[in-house]
């Protein structure tokens, strides 16, 4: 089932029905059920997996408020933990891979320990703050589980933090017309992102990836620039159908994504990107660490293992280790021209050039998560950095002048349109009973559902229909 | 709105007006938007402007051009209508209102587009061939299409039923039943050769009494090919089920098509097709090598997802494999369940078969020869066939030993002599299964030939045959290798018979459906023209020779005097002298009377009740016998040369078989067996083969068949 298919849909329908018909007190059970059932839909092997975290989770709280020692949440992080390191190292593949975290490729390898990364940092976040003693150990198993296991985001995030879910699954609200419309609507949305704007430049990307080292180094350059708008709008889609899918049921996750490549820092860009997972490391690693009270080379080391893990994290491969690395150097580095003072007055102006100094960075980056093979990715360096080179630079891929990169850059630029100036927010969320310019809201709708529809790159492909 | 815990992102001035995006000539209800929710009675303007907005969104003119349908044009402005002046009568339901009209005019829009390209623009129209069934795509009923590339032209048509025929075969025959169905993909489709060079057709001549339905259809997958069995296939009860499977993309990405909201689009608008087509399906030559080349692709990463050539493989792979072995037990399942048996017949790829197909990819795509196995699927099908218990015939040892260009050069797809190089292979195989074909057939045109007649010394045989849409006379030699026409004319000519000189033709000559036909007894060599029923309001049909030539017999009615045609009696006719002899009483319906060789006794069938029985008349005593008696229809009985036996068919199943009937013992023997319809029986001159006209499937023909040593 991949999550922007009609059985999805179907799916959806039939959980926000069977929720709506249920009384309160067994809501959180059709939920549980619905997510164990969506789950094995995946992977039905991965069950015991999140069984085990589980239960683990679960006593493990208990054990803690019993006993808060740092040995006994270490003994019961690691263990949490411990079915995502053999998982990662055993399986020494990215998780999210170039055609991003949730098309079919990945999702229905049945061997990817699917989810895995994504609810074990959900509950070791949570033992930790049990041990702080910011959360209260949860009493029901029930709830622990639907925590652990909720549907729309168990796939890939956003990872909740316990203090906001587990309060929401212990008071599930009744279905309403409000919650179901707003919920659909960045269904909607999350799927135009995913399968008309990151799938079309997959399209592209993946011709003119085809054979890199044969490529020239525009070609490159603009198939990286290219590939980070795709990832982005891949994991930012997924994400706003998780939002949205838990919507239906009146749940609010947090958002995961807020406009990144507008970062003009490495720093902001960390703030807008994947936002739950950056500020679990930064509350379960670098904390702990120290990172935020050490400075020098105490700072340094924090930085660089919290983006070590992260890569790891992604993937055990020494690509990512690389991508963490360059992400550390570059953090680093800007921290300490941050301190220095010439640089320290640019830093407050020409905000659009340092954007595009970031984001060309951030770009720079991606190219470990595309090509797993140190030796091609320095082969991708020189000649990106090669303008040098005179015509042959600018030898472009065909693909760079097909009809589906048109289609594919006017997916892109509509999705810019809606979301640079935060058109999209009073989009979203404008209600029926208090509806913003209808108008806007039935353009927005039918650009999105006519897209989705026509120029969604689902199934598309794979039946040569005029061919023979 | 409220998503705290965000982090410091948030970023305020968010809520800036989204009116900026919204352009004015929508065409939105947003007048109503405003006030709506408020107001109980909306003011008359606003009900005259909706109503008039509605009418043009659903302009009836519109409306029928699109649908072709009077109910329907009147039927949708009017629910369309009624439909939102009650909401907007409605208080509240703002959103509902809203996304009602929104509904209303994308539909009015698409509706209004495809209408304007079919009839304002139709040479932008691109055909359609398929159709949406179930979760797979079929070819549409009545296609009549050219293909034409620069490597081939070929003529495309199917029937009521969407199954590929022949240019001279009828589109309006059903196919009920099928020995053999055979199952597959474009290679099995075969959309690249004639109708006659297919490989399934082929073996259909080989063994021409099997019923044999070619389903093969582009980008069938086994998947889907399991889903058209269930939705089409079990009904014909076909004994046996050949899966073709290809290297070429079978094995990957073994699951079923998706066939969306855009597809059924696609194939229910012509403009939808337009715009997409384009988009969608990628020109060959825009391939690397300009050419498919399918399982090879240019990278490793896709070679070890999707090749199943490719040695390092890939949990994606692993997972296709798997699959395809599930959806062939479920076949298999299926196929055992209508009551037939499953055979899995593997084609190879290009570069399996030709060495030079196989450098270019490993040059281009930079493998070597250590990174592929070409053996490898044929292993994995072997293997999973026998632990299934599926029969199983690999290709490619033929392939590999055939010289015959056997594929296209840009075009993947298999060229005729590779249709013939599968056809043999596969014959050979099944002969194994079914035992070598009994039955030959004649005709060398799929033509509707029928009634072949064989002259008493054997050399020759007359028969009809369609062309230009009606039936014409033939007479062929023994071999049908020389044949021909006898007549060219606008008039049906059927049910020749040539006298024991072979000097002269005698036939029924007009159309069967106006029921008024003539007897005309012409020469062979289309002098002499004589119409027997040549008086007025007398017709006649059937006619059939006496050893002798000095009689004829057929059948014979008049139209009487309301007007109403009388039942046909059996009539001997002297030609020497024009005096008539009826042999059945009027009122019973009686045909095709055949004169025993000793001339003493005339054949017929007559009907008694609702059926047709055979019975016999004896010329001298004038006694009437009756030879059959059985609960379903005789017809068409032929005397054999020695005059021992009568051959007829009949219908004891729902179909026509051959059956003998042995005068001096009275007892019967069954002939055929087959689920096709066989009629027309005539015995060669030796009487050791019977001649006869059938239809299996598609397939309508003259046949011939070993009856063995008369008694």
């Amino acid at each position: 089932m991949s999550l922007t298919s009609t059985t999805y849909a179907v799916f959806l329908a039939v959980a926000v029905v069977a929720y709506g018909v249920t009384v309160s007190r067994h809501r959180g059970l059709v939920l549980l059920l619905a997510s164990y059932l969506f789950y094995a839909q995946f992977a039905t092997a991965l069950v015991t997996l999140m069984l085990f975290v589980t239960i683990v989770g679960f006593f493990g709280a208990r054990l803690l408020v019993q006993n808060p020692s740092t040995t006994v949440l270490g003994g019961l992080v690691l263990l949490t933990l411990l079915p995502l390191i053999l998982g990662k190292s055993v399986i020494a593949s990215s998780f999210i891979g170039f055609d991003g975290p949730f098309t079919a490729g990945v999702l229905s390898s049945g061997v990817a320990p699917l989810g895995l990364s994504f609810y074990t940092l959900q509950v070791v976040g949570y033992l930790i703050d049990v041990a702080r003693g910011t959360v209260v150990a949860e009493r029901s198993i029930a709830s622990f589980g639907l925590f652990v296991a909720f549907f729309p985001q168990v796939l890939a995030g956003p990872i909740a933090r316990a203090s906001r879910l587990l309060p929401q699954v212990n008071t599930l609200r009744p279905i309403s017309f409000e919650n179901v419309y707003l919920g659909s609507k960045q269904i909607l949305w999350g799927a135009f992102c995913k399968v008309v704007v990151a799938d079309n430049l997959a399209a592209v990307v993946n011709t003119a990836l085809d054979e890199p080292l044969n490529e020239s180094g525009g070609s490159l350059a603009l198939a990286f620039v290219l590939f980070s708008f795709q990832l982005y709008f891949d994991f930012q889609g997924y994400s706003n159908m998780a939002i949205g899918a838990a919507r239906l049921f009146g749940v609010r996750l947090d958002v995961n994504f807020d406009r990144p490549y507008l970062a003009a820092s490495l720093r902001e860009f960390w703030r807008r990107w994947h936002i739950s997972l950056s500020t679990w490391f930064r509350d379960y690693v670098y904390v702990p660490l120290g990172g935020n009270q050490r400075a020098g080379v105490g700072w340094v080391t924090a930085i660089v293992v919290v983006f070590l893990l992260s890569g790891l994290w992604h993937g055990v491969a020494a690509s990512f280790l690389l991508w963490g690395l360059i992400h550390a150097a570059g953090y680093v580095s800007e921290s300490a021209a941050r301190r220095s003072h010439l640089l320290a007055s640019f830093g407050r102006r020409y905000r659009a050039l340092r954007m595009v100094t970031t984001f060309l960075f951030v770009a720079l980056a991606w190219v470990a998560f595309r090509i797993d093979d140190l030796a091609s990715i320095g082969e991708i360096y020189l000649r990106s950095f090669a303008v040098a080179q005179g015509a042959g630079y600018f030898s472009l891929n065909p693909v760079f002048w097909s009809s589906q990169m048109v289609l594919s850059v006017a997916a892109l630029g509509s999705a810019l349109y809606l979301e640079v100036p935060q058109r999209l927010h009073t989009l979203l969320h404008s209600t029926p009973s208090r509806p913003k310019p209808v108008a806007a809201e039935l353009v927005f709708v039918n650009w999105c559902a006519v897209s989705v529809i026509f120029v969604g790159q689902q199934g598309a492909g794979n039946f040569a229909y005029f061919r023979f | 709105m409220d998503e705290r815990g965000a982090g410091p992102t948030q970023s305020g001035g968010g809520d800036e007006p989204p009116a900026a995006i919204a352009p004015d000539s929508l065409g939105s209800p947003r007048p109503e938007v405003e006030t709506g929710a408020s107001r109980a009675d909306a003011p008359i303007e606003r009900r005259v402007i909706f109503g008039l907005a509605t009418l043009a969104a659903t302009n009836p003119v519109v409306v029928f051009l699109f649908t072709d349908s009077a109910l329907l044009c009147l039927g949708v402005p009017i629910v369309a209508t009624v439909v939102g002046q009650a909401l907007i009568a409605q208080k509240a339901a703002t959103i509902v209102k809203a996304y009602f009209f929104n509904a209303l005019a994308l539909l009015s829009i698409l509706v209004h587009a495809e209408v304007a390209l079919t009839y304002g623009l139709p040479e932008l129209v691109i055909e359609n061939l398929y159709s949406v069934e179930g979760g797979y795509y079929f070819n549409r009923p009545l296609l009549h299409q050219h293909f034409d590339s620069p490597e081939f032209s070929v003529t495309y048509r199917t029937s009521a039923q969407g199954y590929r025929i022949g240019t001279g075969q009828e589109p309006s025959h059903v196919v009920h039943r099928a020995d053999w169905l055979f199952l597959g993909d474009s290679f099995t489709q075969g959309a690249q050769v004639e109708y006659e060079e297919l490989y399934t057709t082929r073996l259909n001549l080989h063994f021409p009494d099997k019923v044999v339905v070619n389903a093969g259809i582009s980008g069938m997958g086994i998947a889907d090919e399991y889903a058209l069995f269930r939705s089409r296939g079990a009904a014909l009860k076909p004994a046996l089920v050949v899966l073709q499977v290809g290297n070429f993309n079978d094995l990957m990405n073994v699951e079923p098509q998706t066939i969306g909201i855009a597809e059924r689009a696609m194939a229910r608008f012509a403009v939808v097709r337009l715009l997409l087509t384009g988009l969608r399906y990628r020109d060959p030559a825009s391939l690397p090598l300009g050419r498919w080349t399918e399982p090879f692709y240019p990278d490793s990463a896709s070679n070890a997802r999707y090749n199943v050539f490719y040695k390092e493989s890939s949990a994606g792979k692993e997972r296709d494999l798997q699959q395809f072995a599930y959806y062939l037990r479920l076949l298999k399942e299926a196929v055992e369940d209508s009551g037939g048996r499953l055979m899995v017949l593997h084609l190879p790829t290009r570069e399996q078969v030709g060495t030079a197909a196989l450098q270019e990819v490993m040059d281009a795509f930079k493998l070597s020869a250590d990174m592929i196995d070409l053996e490898r699927p044929s292993m994995f099908l072997r293997t999973l066939a026998t632990t299934l218990g599926v029969d199983y015939l690999d290709l490619l040892p033929s392939f590999r030993e055939s010289s015959e260009r056997m594929f296209f050069e840009q075009d993947e797809h298999l060229t005729p002599a590779g249709h013939a190089v599968m056809a043999a292979a596969t014959a050979e195989y099944l002969e194994r299964i079914v035992g070598s074909p009994q039955v030959a057939m004649l005709s060398r045109e799929l033509a509707g030939d029928r009634y072949p007649s064989p002259s008493s010394d054997g050399t020759q045989v007359a028969y009809q045959s369609i062309r230009d849409g009606g039936a014409e006379l033939f007479v062929a030699d023994a071999a049908f290798k020389e044949r021909r026409r006898l007549t060219f004319n606008r008039v049906d000519e059927s049910h020749p018979v040539v006298s024991r000189d072979g000097v002269r033709i005698l036939f029924t000559s007009g159309s069967a459906e106006s029921q008024e036909t003539d007897v005309v007894i012409m020469n062979v060599d289309g002098t002499g023209r004589r119409t027997l029923t040549s008086e007025p309001d007398t017709f006649g049909a059937i006619p059939t020779f006496s050893p002798s030539n000095l009689q004829v017999a057929y059948a014979e009615w008049t139209r009487e005097t309301a007007g109403q045609l009388s039942n046909p009696q059996i009539v001997v006719l002297d030609l020497l002298t024009g005096t008539k002899r009826y042999l059945t009483p009027p009122g019973s319906e009686a045909w095709r009377p055949v004169f025993s060789p000793k001339e003493d006794e005339v054949s017929y069938i007559r009907k008694l009740g609702e059926q047709f029985e055979i019975f016999s008349f004896n010329l001298k005593s004038g006694v009437e016998r009756q030879l059959t008696d059985t609960p379903f229809d005789e017809w068409d009985p032929r005397y054999s040369p020695d005059g021992s036996a009568l051959y007829y068919a009949a219908r004891p199943d729902d179909n026509w078989d051959l059956f003998m009937l042995d005068l001096v013992t009275g007892s019967t023997r069954r002939l055929t067996r087959s689920i096709g319809d066989e009629w027309d029986p005539a015995p060669s001159a030796d009487g050791r083969e019977l001649w006869f006209a059938g239809r299996f499937g598609s397939l309508e023909a003259i046949f011939r068949m070993p009856v063995g040593a008369e008694r």
